[in-house]
């Protein structure tokens, strides 16, 4: 209290006491710093959360994107790798494919040419027979005759039709047996 | 420095610094409110911090430039050195006073520094206290809030863990502490240092043009040399000292910022 009162008197001797506050400058001083925080509070700091808080939205939401963005832009290249090996898989399997086929026609083009010369060949032997048998047939009735004729002038035997003939026959068996046995000797 | 006192009689304007006489004189009633040259200078930082802090932030831009950036910062500042070191993610809805209160002490105690002002506001008790009260009424609400009146003041006034017998000791000792110390020594610190940091340059300045005076009066004298010396000594020891003011202004804010924070924050951790 002594130093307190001390202090009193020595303020009012000389300069006041730094330490007591004066009476108006502590209304204003009060008022100001009331009137400075609601303004920071009310007018300055609602924009600066909004600031703030948008920002961070806008970093995250651009985080989030850029990381999605790089999710597909890997699915496409996936897809697309897939793709190729499927696509690359199905043109060898087509070309596989023709190949096959062109060996399989190729085969049926040869069996077929194969079959025609094998019935042209079987055709062309039956016709050759066939004349051959025709011939035969021809020579055998016209040698037939022939020889009545000259032996009925030679014999001057008159002998019946059939009985000719089947002369003639065995006479051509005959030869035909001389001629298979050794035809020059026969025809000699 | 005291034989040049003594002999050419140096008072630096120390006493003018301690009675401002109202420019304009208001009383409403018995109430005063006298304008004087602290009273204008109060107005006028007040007036500034609001002006820069709306230009900043009046359009705010997604990607800040210009005054924005500088309004963020101070913004950002008081959250990342103050509250959430201190108090943590719930001091957040202090983050208006705080900022508040730390750009309001920065102003008013770099005006010390400013040409033509030269004079720090918060030189003035009329400010320091108001402000230190503030602080004590807002942590003793937020302990009565947080934890209820009893409690709260049960828990400042018994710390637990202390011997039974030394609790009425304890409690008287704790609520001088609490309720008047740490108020006390909130203004009383800023207060002090604004002073002593203020009438150091006061003299210095007071001193140069002095010296150099006295060199002018005592011309083509050896008397004139060696106060030419030391008029630039003074002169260049108070532009270190303008520098060195500049910190403890800066530091002085934050000091009584943080120590409001560390009070709000025991405040408010008292139920723990």
């Amino acid at each position: 209290m002594h130093l307190v009162a001390a202090t009193l008197l020595a303020a009012e001797q000389s300069a006041p006491n730094p330490v007591l506050p004066a009476l108006n400058e502590l209304i204003w001083g009060t008022l100001s710093f009331a009137i400075l925080f609601f303004f920071l509070w009310r007018k300055v700091f609602p924009n600066v959360r909004q600031a703030f808080e948008q920002r961070t939205e806008r970093i995250r939401s651009a985080l989030e994107e850029a990381e999605a963005n790089r999710a597909e832009a890997q699915r496409l290249l996936d897809d697309y790798k897939e793709r190729l090996s499927g696509a690359r898989e199905e043109a060898r399997r087509i070309v596989e494919e023709a190949r096959e086929a062109a060996e399989h026609a190729r085969r049926e083009i040869i069996t077929r040419a194969e079959q025609d010369a094998r019935n042209i060949l079987e055709r062309a032997e039956r016709e050759i027979d066939a004349q051959r048998n025709h011939a035969l047939a021809q020579l055998r009735r016209e040698v037939g005759e022939l020889a009545v004729a000259i032996a009925g002038r030679i014999v001057h035997e008159q002998l019946d039709g059939e009985r000719h003939l089947r002369l003639v026959d065995d006479y051509i068996d005959e030869l035909t047996a001389g001629s298979s046995d050794g035809g020059a000797g026969a025809a000699g | 420095m005291s034989a040049l006192l003594a002999a050419g009689g140096f008072n630096p304007p120390i006493d003018e610094q301690f009675r401002w006489a109202p420019i304009y004189r208001i009383d409403l009633g018995p109430i005063p409110l006298s304008i004087n040259r602290p009273v204008v200078l109060l107005l006028f930082g007040t007036a500034l911090v609001m002006f820069v802090f709306w230009l900043g932030m009046r359009r705010p831009q997604l990607v800040p430039t210009g005054l924005q950036n500088a309004v963020e910062a101070g913004f950002e500042f008081v959250r990342k050195e103050i509250i959430d070191p201190v108090i943590g993610p719930d001091g957040i809805k202090w983050w208006p006073y705080l900022t508040a209160l730390f750009w309001f002490i920065f102003t008013l105690n770099i005006f010390e520094v400013i040409p033509l002002i030269n004079f720090p506001v918060t030189f003035r008790s009329s400010i320091t206290w108001p402000l230190a009260g503030l602080s004590l009424i807002i942590f003793v609400a937020v302990g009565f809030v947080t934890s209820g009146p009893v409690r709260y003041l049960k828990s400042v006034l018994f710390p637990p863990g202390a011997p039974k017998l030394i609790y009425p000791l304890l409690a008287v000792i704790e609520a001088v502490s609490t309720f008047f110390v740490r108020p006390f020594t909130l203004s009383i610190r800023l207060l002090a240092n604004m002073i002593s940091g203020h009438l150091i340059l006061l003299v210095f300045w007071a001193g140069t043009a002095y010296l150099l005076q006295q060199a002018i009066h005592h011309a083509l004298s050896l008397l004139a040399i060696f106060n030419g010396v030391f008029a630039l000594v003074a002169f260049v020891l108070s532009i270190v000292l303008v520098g060195l003011e500049i910190v403890i202004d800066a530091l002085q804010a934050y000091v009584f910022t943080i120590l409001t924070a560390v009070y709000i924050a025991g405040a408010m951790g008292e139920e723990h």
